[in-house]
């Protein structure tokens, strides 16, 4: 009983979060000013309002940044304007004039370049928080040394994060891209929307009420369900990329995580490019089936496929042949006998049905040696 | 003027408005001289921190902002009367309700939830930290001041993009470059796979740095789209032709998935026609998007004609080759341009 409850529970929050994006980044967002408070309430200093708040917008930054440097970079232009602004602020608490030449002269230049300006409006955000305190040299070399343990605990953060969380993450994208590769090859092959829905696993993402993104925004432009689910897998490989190619990695165990998610991830976007060929296939599925009988019993096994490969990510276990010899080669045979047949009559999307088809038995197989190389190192 | 000292002139045309804006902001402060004057500088730095999406988004995030307060000080002063005044136990749901509030902001990107976070944190924060909750959290400290500089502090940073220089913080150049830019990548991708095929010489790195960056143009117009809606001088003309756009890509992309599966697994086999003609076929396409704003003028011409002829001329028999998916796929594309430059061009000229 109390196992239903908690998978229906895991289950609704993966519908809105499939690759736990959004778990993460509030984790991130609430554990450094977690900490924060903790340092101030046991330190027994005066509690800061301005510290706590310093570390949520310090790692709401470096969200956008993948590699260290950049991350770093920010962090030490962040933390330096936020002290000069405490400094500032605090000495010239009594003359508002000063504070705001000051403040005009230092952010002018500064916000003209393009990749400190983030960093800088950030700060200027502290530095109206400074406005409300009561000021004075005291109170200015206090807030300079809560910025310098700020900053060692986000960099602190940061690296535990990576240390605990980035397989986690690797193999959630490539979890989420397998889950709509799936979902979209069922899309293209299912012609009723019922059926087609009884196999989909990320149903919600035909309808998601009150959001506000840019990935939903374009799909709601495209006409059909196909497409919907392209853009969808466009949009996650893109995301899929940042976290398994892009990211930069300190620890060793990450970097051979993210070696072996790599070859997956690619394969991955293979056959993202096969599945695009099928789009065709409902248009034409009578004459499909007229030409290749087996295709039907293809296409379950190629269904299964997926579903064997989501599995042994999953688990981390190698696979054993994921498509059935037999209706694979009794469907490669009916085609290399409808080559010599009527190729003249043959309409362009079957033609394009069948070399996407040819690709993605290919693909896969290559996906199950891949898997299986890996061992148990599986990703 | 060439488009780099452009990009520095508008970036300090940028600068000096923000920084203008803030430093109003604080001078209000000081000249209002009421507790919590802050709010103001900081409303108008939160607001302003969405600059590099544009004015859309400065826009919207100062409508969200004070629809967001307003929330965020309901459910504060809610939560500060009706719990914090009994035990002070009820603190340790605060962290909670901050991840709970941040995770539901990440998943649906609604502004109004990142602001009434902050609306109900910030005061919160300093009622611990000033040990007065009754103040912080009174109607005068919530509803009338609060949301008052809000206001305020919105109308400020709005004021200062509209006055100051609003073309600056337009996001439609940056739509543009980048959308010129998805073209020019495009172009770049059809040359290296044609290269590919045809030569099978295979720069993996090379394509793999012209894909990224062709998926990193597209994602940036997708998110620039989401806020363009909110710019003062967007019409329904510009609507329709971004939608048109969007559509068009995505055909565009489907084509190219598709030439880079057929690389993937085949070169050219000699079946179809002569290589060089079609070389050349393929030269021409990748020429036709990288100067595609000349056939959104108007210019034409009869490439897509001539791949039609290769592609009668085929014998049935080779249909079965790659080659023949790969001139259908370029026929596609070709006419997909054709299409869209002439939609295009009818458009600019009918309004």
């Amino acid at each position: 009983m109390m196992k239903n409850y908690c998978s229906s529970i895991i289950a609704i929050f993966r519908r809105m979060d499939p690759a736990y994006d959004s778990l993460f980044s509030a984790l991130y967002l609430t554990v450094p000013p977690l900490l924060a408070g903790f340092y101030s309430l046991y330190s027994l200093k005066p509690f800061s309002i301005d510290f706590v708040l310093l570390a949520a917008f310090m790692f709401l930054g470096i969200q956008t940044f993948s590699s260290y440097k950049d991350k770093l970079t920010y962090i030490s232009v962040f933390l330096l304007l936020v002290a000069l602004f405490q400094f500032i602020v605090n000495i010239f608490i009594a003359h508002p004039t000063v504070i705001i030449v000051c403040v005009f002269l230092i952010v002018l230049p500064i916000l003209a370049v393009d990749k400190i300006r983030s960093a800088c409006l950030l700060a200027l955000t502290q530095l109206a928080l400074f406005l409300n305190g009561s000021g004075g040299w005291y109170d200015a070399l206090n807030g300079i040394i809560e910025v310098v343990v700020m900053g060692i605990m986000v960099i602190s953060c940061m690296m535990l994060f990576e240390y605990s969380f980035s397989k986690t993450r690797m193999r959630a994208h490539l979890l989420y891209l397998l889950e709509l590769l799936a979902d979209a090859f069922n899309i293209m092959i299912f012609p009723d929307k019922k059926t087609a829905e009884t196999y989909l696993v990320n149903k919600h993402l035909l309808a998601i009420p009150l959001n506000y993104r840019a990935d939903f925004l374009v799909e709601h432009l495209f006409s059909s369900k196909q497409h919907i689910f392209l853009h969808r897998l466009f949009t996650q490989l893109t995301k899929a990329n940042r976290v398994i190619v892009n990211e930069d990695y300190y620890f060793q165990k990450n970097i051979a995580y993210r070696n072996r998610a790599y070859l997956a991830y690619f394969q991955c976007r293979k056959l993202f490019r096969e599945i695009t060929f099928l789009t065709v296939y409902l248009n034409n599925e009578a004459e499909i089936q007229k030409l290749l009988p087996n295709t039907k019993a293809l296409m379950s096994n190629i269904n299964g496929s997926f579903k064997i490969i989501y599995k042994a990510i999953r688990t981390q276990e190698s696979i054993e042949a994921t498509l059935s010899d037999t209706v694979t080669n009794q469907w490669l045979v009916d085609c290399e006998k409808l080559k010599k047949l009527c190729t003249a009559t043959l309409d362009k999307e079957i033609l394009e049905f069948i070399y996407g088809i040819k690709c993605l038995i290919t693909d896969i197989r290559k996906f199950e040696e891949i898997l299986n190389n890996q061992g148990d190192s599986t990703p | 003027m060439s488009s780099l000292e452009k990009l520095a002139t508008k970036n300090w045309q940028m600068s000096f408005c923000i920084s203008v804006a803030f430093c109003v902001a604080i001078f209000f402060d000081y000249v209002s001289n009421i507790a919590f004057g802050y709010w103001i500088p900081m409303t108008v730095a939160i607001i302003l921190s969405a600059v590099s999406q544009g004015q859309g988004a400065i826009i919207r995030n100062a409508l969200a902002r004070v629809s967001g307060t307003f929330f965020g000080v309901t459910l504060g002063f809610l939560y500060a009367n009706i719990f914090m005044t009994s035990s002070y136990l009820w603190m340790y749901s605060l962290p909670f309700i901050w991840f709970i509030g941040y995770y539901f902001y990440f998943i649906t990107n609604n502004y109004i939830i990142y602001a009434t976070m902050i609306a109900l944190f910030v005061p919160i924060l300093d009622a611990i930290s000033d040990n007065a909750f009754l103040l912080e959290y009174g109607l005068q400290s919530t509803y009338f001041t609060r949301l008052g500089f809000t206001i305020i502090g919105a109308f400020i940073a709005i004021s200062a993009i509209y006055i100051i220089h609003r073309n600056s913080f337009s996001a439609q150049p940056m739509m543009k470059a980048h959308t010129e830019n998805i073209f020019k990548m495009q172009a770049e991708i059809i040359r290296l796979i044609s290269k590919c095929f045809f030569d099978a010489e295979f720069s993996d790195k090379d394509l793999l740095k012209t894909i990224e960056s062709h998926i990193f143009s597209i994602t940036l117009i997708e998110n620039i789209y989401l806020n363009i809606g909110y710019e003062l001088d967007q019409n329904e003309d510009k609507e329709l032709f971004y939608q048109c756009l969007f559509r068009f890509i995505e055909k565009l992309l489907s084509c190219s998935r598709k030439l880079l599966c057929i690389i993937n697994h085949d070169h050219y086999s000699g079946a179809i026609s002569n290589s060089d003609e079609l070389k050349q076929v393929f030269a021409k396409l990748a020429d036709k998007y990288n100067n595609i704003d000349e056939y959104f003028a108007g210019k034409t011409d009869n490439s897509t004609g001539k791949i039609s002829a290769i592609l009668e001329k085929i014998n049935p028999k080779d249909k079965f080759a790659p080659e023949y998916l790969f001139i259908e796929t370029a026929h596609e594309m070709s006419l997909l341009l054709d299409n869209m430059a002439y939609e295009v061009y009818n458009k600019c000229n009918t309004s």
